[in-house]
């Protein structure tokens, strides 16, 4: 908490000390930074953070520092915290720090922790004054589980190879470690993939890596992007719990394995003048094996009564379309549509409790507004009505979920 | 798997072939006719493709052909929007915003700005393997013009 205070006012200072609010520059390291403070409210659920009350535990700063050390060869880092209901709690993190030495036009090299390079927007999601929606479409970008996949520990291979009228491809690989082990978000939201019970206490993995591909085509503004990440040697355990209908709440401890676990996003991407066009469709199989302690079943055998059996695998889908147009210098706005399904072998929640079968999608409509202030000051405003609950944590919502809700988001940012 | 490999690449490829057919009236490129593409006099080339100059103004493209590092300087004046329309593709924000998500991803320092289209034009003639833009008005000899060459299927 503390740290995070001095994190603070260090920004305040760093802003006050210049005297046109603009990026600092001192004996020629650069300096940017930025901070938010968002208001989440649902009318029904709390999702994300104790939100069914309302709730201003949903902000975001960070401070960067760098420097070309030579004509090839930069470095750099950045500190950052955020606070969502009881994830982040404002705790500061190195968010990026890496080296990055560009050889040549079709080939660089990258040494440290990298932004993770998953779809079109992960590695910038931290950056809210860059988009005009205050959430990304929680079918790619799930917001409990960004901090595991922000960044990655590891070297990253990079470039650009020009097609002549063909436009030219943009690639990008990295392999390391990423940190699930730190990242309360992502057991939560992983645990109800699996299982809609299921409370994951500790997780990790040996390590990842990830490809991607992007073709920017000969039409200008038309970009087609491909990624594909690979997860080696997840494991962990947590309890699986009995039912929020019963007031004897029993836990049952399991293990989880998984043999290995992957995933792909091809995105679209079409800029014309104020106008900008994405699609996105992700897809990610994790093959697992559970194991109840301290008594059996084993994997789908026969479960205690009421439980549905698990599969030993999952396959979770989501993808979403959205438009966005910039109607004056300050104005933009941007309609979505996502659909997500944690289980996409079971789209319509067949064996689920009778009623609760909307824990097997989620799909979301959002507006949004986005209002530029001035080149440092950004205000949102969002609006998104739901239907289903998939992806939702039960334990957040202990007298149950409704199938239709609305969220509104709010988010005022200043970056420099 | 595989089926869903494959919804998901014609879902992707329908929204593309729809964005394509959307679009074919935007394909050409044009010349423009009061911007000049300037560069320093030790720049090893006399001209580029408009995908050339999209490159080097985004940071893709790093080093002439023979291996000089490339200097690219951008204005502040209108004649920035008129470049940026005319070769980049993008408003003055998206192109701000490209530039902010390589800074806040650590990936690159913001390109070199300047007040003037002079101050651009002064820059370039001092600075080895440098590249910029200017109205076609303030051109002098102590650069040199960069025309640009029409893409074919070489």
């Amino acid at each position: 908490m503390k740290k995070t205070i001095i994190f603070y006012i260090s920004i305040l200072l760093i802003v006050s000390l210049t005297n046109k609010i603009q990026a600092v520059e001192l004996n020629n390291i650069d300096i940017h930074g930025f901070i938010s403070q968002g208001y989440l409210k649902t009318n029904k659920n709390n999702y994300l953070a104790e939100t069914e009350d309302g709730t201003f535990q949903f902000n975001e700063m960070g401070l960067n520092f760098s420097t070309d050390l030579t004509d090839q060869l930069h470095i750099g880092m950045q500190f950052f915290a955020r606070d969502l209901g009881d994830v982040g709690n404002d705790s500061l993190v190195l968010d990026w720090a890496f080296a990055d030495y560009r050889w040549q036009n079709w080939i660089g090299f990258r040494i440290g922790k990298i932004k993770f390079d998953h779809g079109l927007y992960n590695e910038t999601r931290e950056m809210d004054m860059l988009r005009t929606s205050v959430m990304l479409p929680q079918s790619i970008y799930p917001e409990l589980w960004r901090n595991a996949f922000s960044t990655i520990k590891g070297v990253a291979s990079y470039g650009y190879v020009p097609l002549s009228f063909m436009g030219n491809l943009a690639y990008n690989f990295q392999i390391g470690a990423m940190d699930f082990k730190q990242d309360s978000g992502y057991r939560r939201f992983f645990g109800i993939q699996i299982h809609d019970f299921l409370d994951i206490s500790e997780i990790d993995a040996d390590y990842a890596w990830v490809g991607s591909l992007a073709w920017n085509m000969p039409i200008p503004g038309l970009k087609f992007k491909m990624t594909y990440h690979n997860i080696e040697g997840q494991k962990g355990h947590g309890d699986i719990w009995r039912t929020f209908e019963d007031p004897n709440r029993i836990t049952f401890p399991v293990d989880l394995e998984f043999k290995e676990r992957d995933g792909y996003i091809a995105s679209i991407e079409y800029t014309l003048k104020n106008l900008i066009l994405v699609a996105e469709y992700m897809q990610e199989d994790f093959p697992f094996v559970m194991t109840f302690q301290p008594w059996p079943p084993q994997g789908s055998t026969p479960s205690p009564q009421g439980w549905t059996p698990i599969p030993p695998t999952r396959e979770s889908e989501g993808w979403y379309v959205s438009g966005s147009y910039r109607f004056t210098r300050w104005l933009e706005m941007g309609l979505s549509y996502s659909e997500y399904y944690p289980n996409a072998d079971n789209k319509h929640g067949y064996g689920k409790w009778p009623g609760y079968e909307f824990l097997s999608w989620l799909k979301t409509t959002t507006l949004s507004t986005s209002f530029d202030i001035n080149d440092y000051w950004v205000l949102k405003l969002e609006t998104s009505y739901n239907d289903g609950a998939g992806g939702i944590n039960m334990m957040d919502n202990p007298e149950g979920l409704n199938r239709y809700w609305c969220l509104f988001a709010s988010k005022i940012t200043f970056s420099f | 798997m595989k089926n869903r490999i494959s919804t998901g690449i014609m879902i992707v490829v329908l929204t593309g072939i729809f964005f394509i057919l959307q679009s074919v009236s935007f394909a050409g490129i044009s010349y423009v006719n009061d911007i000049v593409i300037i560069g320093n006099k030790d720049v090893p080339v006399d001209s580029l493709t408009a995908h050339d100059i999209r490159s080097i103004f985004l940071g893709e493209m790093i080093k002439w052909r023979n291996n000089q590092i490339i200097i690219f300087v951008i204005s502040k004046t209108k004649t920035h929007e008129d470049f940026l329309s005319k070769y980049i593709g993008n408003t003055a924000a998206q192109y701000r915003n490209y530039w902010r998500k390589m800074v806040f991803t650590g990936k690159s320092r913001s390109p070199r700005s300047f007040e003037t289209d002079e101050e651009i034009l002064d820059h370039v003639a001092n600075t080895s393997g440098a590249i910029g833009y200017i109205p076609s008005g303030i051109y002098s000899d102590k650069v040199k013009i960069i025309s640009i060459e029409r893409e074919t299927n070489k």
